[in-house]
């Protein structure tokens, strides 16, 4: 699973740029990226992996300007990618954003697993329980109960902004 | 000093019936090295520098990794290449090392695998001159370019320096536990102190150090019967023989209790490949090399009855592997610092 879309700056400096998104979740569409010209324009990869290792999906993205360099990390955190309470209490440095009481870093640097690209993903390991309870909870409460990828993307939105 | 003797002998990490077999091969995975043959691209040479002695050679630890290599590298760059005034710009998180046929060379994967995979991927290539032997596996040195400047940052992890090296390191490790149990409470359950003493194990290359910690996460190989004797040895040397002590708290480790064997695939010109690999097949015999091969590359290796001509080989470390080798046991033996059995995979000529 693979789409690009546009992020903005969470405090943006003041620019006029009237930027689309585009949605599709279907394969890639290299041509229709919504970047624009200004110079705050930010381009986001965003990729649905299987962890090997782990058996659940990750949630694996890179970020560029609009000169196609990847931003490094302390930008990242600026973007609108990230829900402003994500990186409450945690500790970032160049290549990772840890939470001193989870046992891998919350957000690090990783090769994507079929493109070996660099990429930034959000660690996959504490997804299975997460989600788990998500689908508990809506067996109970809700009419129509979530699928499990349904679920995964609660769980995933609960730290990036979707869109 | 218990009254059985002392617990400690002849360099084995732990006295808990580890086989001797299981150390010697540990120990000699872990002592490999390889030959680097490093060189500054001359483009980024300055104009004062001494052109004629930009080669910098090092018989590098297989377990090491390439930023660990880069202060000593930098003391020669400093002492034979380099002015004071050129030496001072050198900014290391802004080198990046690439192979001489343009490969860009990954500074979180272990300096022994860089070095197999580059001889795999040499394998598909049309043979050089020097190519004699029939698995073109002759020991030559692994010609690296140094880049100074200018890291092709949409292609290569960012920051090469120890402390990321250590993260991905210590990544590594609870993958391989996870992959193992299901869990990682082995790797969790270590001490600041020990976590912190494995990654100094590798970079002071200390065999010891390393498996002093090692040796409460990976795998055992003593017979899943044994009980946990209390350590005690006989003038001769040997342990004694596994006690009738039902606890077997080395059961709980041993290496074919584990559901899964931390294992990757390498092709020469592939993704990596991961799988879930378990100790022992459904009919219950272990499962060895030439199962998982011909499961996984039947194209490279066919399953039996074959009678053609040998289509691919399958390296760790360096070495060809036995067919017959049993996939746990290389998971407790002959798996990487960071916990992974790396296989490599090259096309026979």
């Amino acid at each position: 699973m693979h789409r690009i879309i546009a992020l903005n700056w969470r405090h943006p400096a003041p620019v006029d740029a009237c930027l689309e998104i585009d949605d599709s979740l279907d394969v890639v569409d290299d041509g229709t990226t919504a970047s624009h010209e200004s110079p705050d324009s930010l381009t986001c990869h965003q990729y649905v992996v299987l962890s090997a290792t782990f058996r659940v999906p990750a949630f694996y993205f890179s970020i560029h300007g609009s000169s196609g360099s990847p931003l490094q990390l302390s930008d990242i955190v600026q973007t609108t990618l990230l829900r402003e309470d994500v990186c409450e209490g945690t500790v970032a440095t160049t290549f990772a954003v840890s939470h001193p009481s989870m046992n891998f870093p919350l957000l690090s640097q990783g090769e994507h697993p079929t493109l070996g690209t660099p990429c930034w993903y959000f660690h996959p390991c504490e997804t299975a329980s997460a989600v788990q309870e998500i689908l508990k909870e809506s067996k109970e409460n809700i009419r129509k109960p979530l699928s499990w990828m349904e679920a995964w993307f609660t769980v995933l939105s609960t730290a990036v902004d979707m869109q | 000093m218990s009254a059985y003797g002392t617990t400690r002998h002849h360099g084995q990490p732990s006295a808990n019936s580890t086989p001797a077999s299981t150390t010697l091969f540990r120990r000699l995975s872990w002592e490999g090295t390889v030959p680097l043959e490093i060189r500054v691209d001359s483009k980024e040479l300055p104009a004062n520098s001494d052109r004629g002695l930009e080669c910098y050679y090092i018989q590098a630890p297989r377990v090491s990794y390439l930023p660990l290599l880069m202060p000593e590298i930098r003391r020669f760059l400093m002492d034979v290449v380099f002015d004071e005034a050129a030496g001072k710009m050198l900014k290391e998180e802004e080198w990046w090392f690439e192979s001489e046929e343009g490969t860009l060379l990954k500074w979180h994967w272990p300096i022994g695998l860089i070095y197999d995979n580059h001889t795999i991927s040499a394998s598909i290539r049309p043979p050089s001159q020097t190519s004699t032997s029939h698995h073109n596996l002759q020991v030559t040195p692994l010609k690296l370019i140094l880049h100074l400047a200018s890291p092709p940052t949409e292609k290569l992890l960012l920051s090469p320096s120890a402390e990321s090296c250590k993260q991905a390191f210590m990544g590594q490790l609870k993958e391989a536990d996870f992959v193992r149990w299901g869990n990682t409470k082995r790797m969790t359950g270590l001490r600041k102190q020990d976590q912190d003493g494995i990654w100094e194990g590798i970079k002071e290359h200390n065999f010891d150090d390393y498996w002093r910690v090692a040796s409460k996460i990976v795998p055992t190989t003593a017979p899943a019967r044994s009980g946990s004797p209390p350590p005690s040895t006989n003038p001769s040397g040997h342990t004694r023989p596994p006690s009738v002590d039902p606890q077997s708290a080395p059961d709980r480790d041993n290496a074919y209790n584990v559901r899964s064997v931390p294992v990757r695939l390498y092709l020469p010109d592939g993704p990596v490949m991961q799988d879930v690999v378990p100790p022992t097949l459904e009919d219950g015999s272990p499962h060895t090399l030439v199962h998982y091969l011909s499961t996984h590359l039947p194209l490279l290796f066919p399953p039996t009855p074959y009678s053609g001509p040998e289509l691919a080989y399958a390296m760790m470390h360096g070495v060809l592997v036995p067919p017959d080798a049993e996939m746990a046991w290389l998971g407790a033996c002959m798996a990487g610092a960071d916990g992974w059995v790396s296989v490599c995979v090259g096309i026979a000529r």
